[in-house]
């Protein structure tokens, strides 16, 4: 399992957001599914930043109240605050993408048909 | 997008809300931030940990189990605390909406055109960027100096923020005061946080930096004011409001529209924002002018940024006024051309009138000579005609043939006059009918 980095956290958290509003948990349940379990942000990474981005106005928070089935529906449940992906938050994660994608592109050009004969040759 | 709305299938029994609500308080003690922050923050990781702790139920964990991963899994407690409370710290939008509240209870009190106050508790020359590791100090005595240049030994061990400060104020003779936020519990995460050993022999300055070192400021959120006999210990948010001042900046008079205020004050706002963090700051037009309520740093800026603003808008009304001077002479000479030109234009005219005269004049003698000719000829005809008529029969074939010769000679002569003497009356028509009209002209001219 890969832990993320800050700024590929960000992308991904952003990405996720991009689909539709989640919250906190069911976030990093979207990243490790989408990444076959190969990605991890961990609650210690994932709530901070959550902050740092709601601070930035790239996402909006909301609060929903959740009741566990079964429950006494007169009794109060628990909060859950949801996370909408921003106006500024999506024109964000769009330049973040094609930053990823350029630096992708140079990567590529590295990692060329010569590097790989020199790899079979080695 | 509609939300979805994900369900616990299982209801987590009261043990277990009582083990994860035991968790979450330690935690939210450890935070330093607002009650309602941390309400939130608390909400937030325990649907966090309910949700997990539901997911591991079905796949078959017992209920202790589940609560140890799950709270396992959010990591060391302190540790997470300490992120969760920096994140928080770096921005804060309720301060901004705390300074417009400011602005308007203080209004009422200020004037305008001079300085206000608000909160005049801040310290002087200090400012927000001052990040030693006494961030606030005031000093006047030398009696109080030589007292906290001496050393004193310190040996506390698994001690509280607060003890520590405390023993400083003991050992340094210094009343410990505590802010609104600390009192009311605000900043209770940080008075009860402990530290394995406080010791050493310290003057109160090393003291204070070994407070310091152990409780970070900027991690804690926190500011110490330190005046000759007392210690205030007051949240950072506390310290930034109690530079905020407001001053009331006269907005330059080219901008006229309260559109054209308004963008002037989001322009300067905009550059400010650049460079400064502008929590602690509001800009607001009010009767005209700008109003700003903001640490002294960005006054500074501000009063830099007009004084800039003024030397610019000065060398455009310069340029304006240079421009202007020099269309009004280019005006000027211009005129002058042109009053020149007509003069030689009217002295052409009268020239060419004065030529028309001569030759009117000219063409009027020519017309009386070749009439007198004209009549000087008749009369020869006329007189030559009657002597043939009266002598004709005493003169001899030769003298009538020489009489009636000087007579077709005198005709033709006549006829020849007589087609000069037209020619030279329509040029004096003509030349009288332009000299009326050179006569009439400035009249005309004036009638136009």
């Amino acid at each position: 399992m890969l832990a993320l980095k800050q700024d590929h956290s960000q992308l991904v958290v952003l990405s996720v957001l991009a689909i539709g509003p989640s919250y906190g948990y069911a976030i990093s349940k979207d990243i490790a599914a989408r990444s076959e379990g190969h990605f991890k942000l961990s609650p210690s990474g994932m709530y901070p930043l959550l902050t740092k981005l709601e601070k930035n106005g790239l996402i909006t928070p909301s609060w929903e109240e959740v009741k566990a089935a079964g429950a006494d529906p007169d009794s109060s449940g628990r909060k859950r605050k949801w996370y909408t992906l921003s106006a500024k938050g999506k024109k964000q994660l769009e330049q973040s993408i094609e930053r990823h994608r350029q630096v992708q592109s140079l990567l590529d050009g590295f990692v060329t048909p010569s590097s790989e004969s020199g790899l079979a040759t080695g | 997008m509609k939300k979805i709305s994900l369900q616990p299938k299982y209801k987590v029994e009261s043990s277990s809300k009582d083990s994860i609500s035991t968790w979450l308080d330690v935690l939210v003690g450890m935070l330093v931030m607002p009650d309602s922050q941390r309400t939130q923050v608390r909400d937030e990781l325990e649907d966090h940990l309910r949700s997990r702790v539901d997911d591991l139920l079905i796949v078959g964990k017992s209920e202790p189990e589940a609560i140890q991963i799950a709270v396992a899994e959010l990591g060391e407690t302190a540790e997470l605390a300490k992120l969760i409370t920096h994140a928080h710290q770096h921005s804060n939008p309720r301060r901004k909406m705390m300074n417009i509240a400011l602005i308007t209870v203080a209004l009422a009190g200020m004037s305008f055109g001079g300085f206000s106050y608000i909160n005049g508790t801040g310290a002087p020359g200090a400012t927000p960027s001052n990040s030693g590791a006494i961030p606030v100090v005031i000093r006047e005595s030398p009696q109080q100096r030589d007292m906290d240049n001496q050393t004193h030994p310190f040996d506390l061990s698994m001690v509280s923020m607060k003890k520590i400060l405390i023993a400083i104020g003991d050992a340094f003779d210094k009343d410990i005061k505590f802010s609104e936020h600390a009192r009311t519990g605000e900043m209770q995460g940080l008075l009860t946080s402990h530290i394995e050993k406080f010791q050493g022999e310290y003057t109160f300055d090393d003291a204070v930096r070994a407070l310091n070192a152990s409780f970070p400021e900027g991690l804690y959120g926190y500011r110490l004011e330190i005046s000759d006999n007392t210690v205030l210990l007051q949240s950072d948010d506390e310290y930034q409001r109690s530079l905020v001042e407001l001053r009331v900046y006269e907005i330059p008079s080219q901008f006229v529209a309260p559109s054209m205020r308004n963008d002037f004050a989001r322009s300067i706002e905009d550059l400010l924002r650049v460079k400064f963090d502008l929590s602690y700051t509001s800009i607001q037009v009010v009767s005209g002018s700008m109003v700003v309520a903001a640490t002294p740093e960005i006054h500074n800026k501000i009063t830099e940024l007009q004084q800039e603003l003024d030397v610019v808008f000065e060398l455009r009304a310069a340029k304006n006024k240079q421009d202007n001077d020099e269309y009004a002479v280019r005006d000027e000479q211009r005129l002058i051309e042109h009053k020149k030109k007509v003069a030689a234009a009217k002295e052409l005219q009268l020239k060419a009138i004065d030529r028309i005269q001569e030759e009117f004049n000219s063409v009027r003698n020519n017309l009386i000579g070749t009439n007198s000719q004209m009549g000087i000829e008749s009369k020869a005809i006329m007189d030559l005609s009657k002597q043939l008529r009266t002598q004709g029969s005493t003169l001899s074939p030769d003298e009538k043939e020489q009489i009636q010769h000087e007579m077709t000679q005198r005709g033709a002569k006549h006829t020849e006059l007589e087609y000069l003497h037209e020619e030279y009356q329509a040029r004096y028509i003509y030349l009288r009918d332009r000299l009326i009209d050179s006569q009439y002209a400035p009249l005309f001219e004036n009638l136009d």
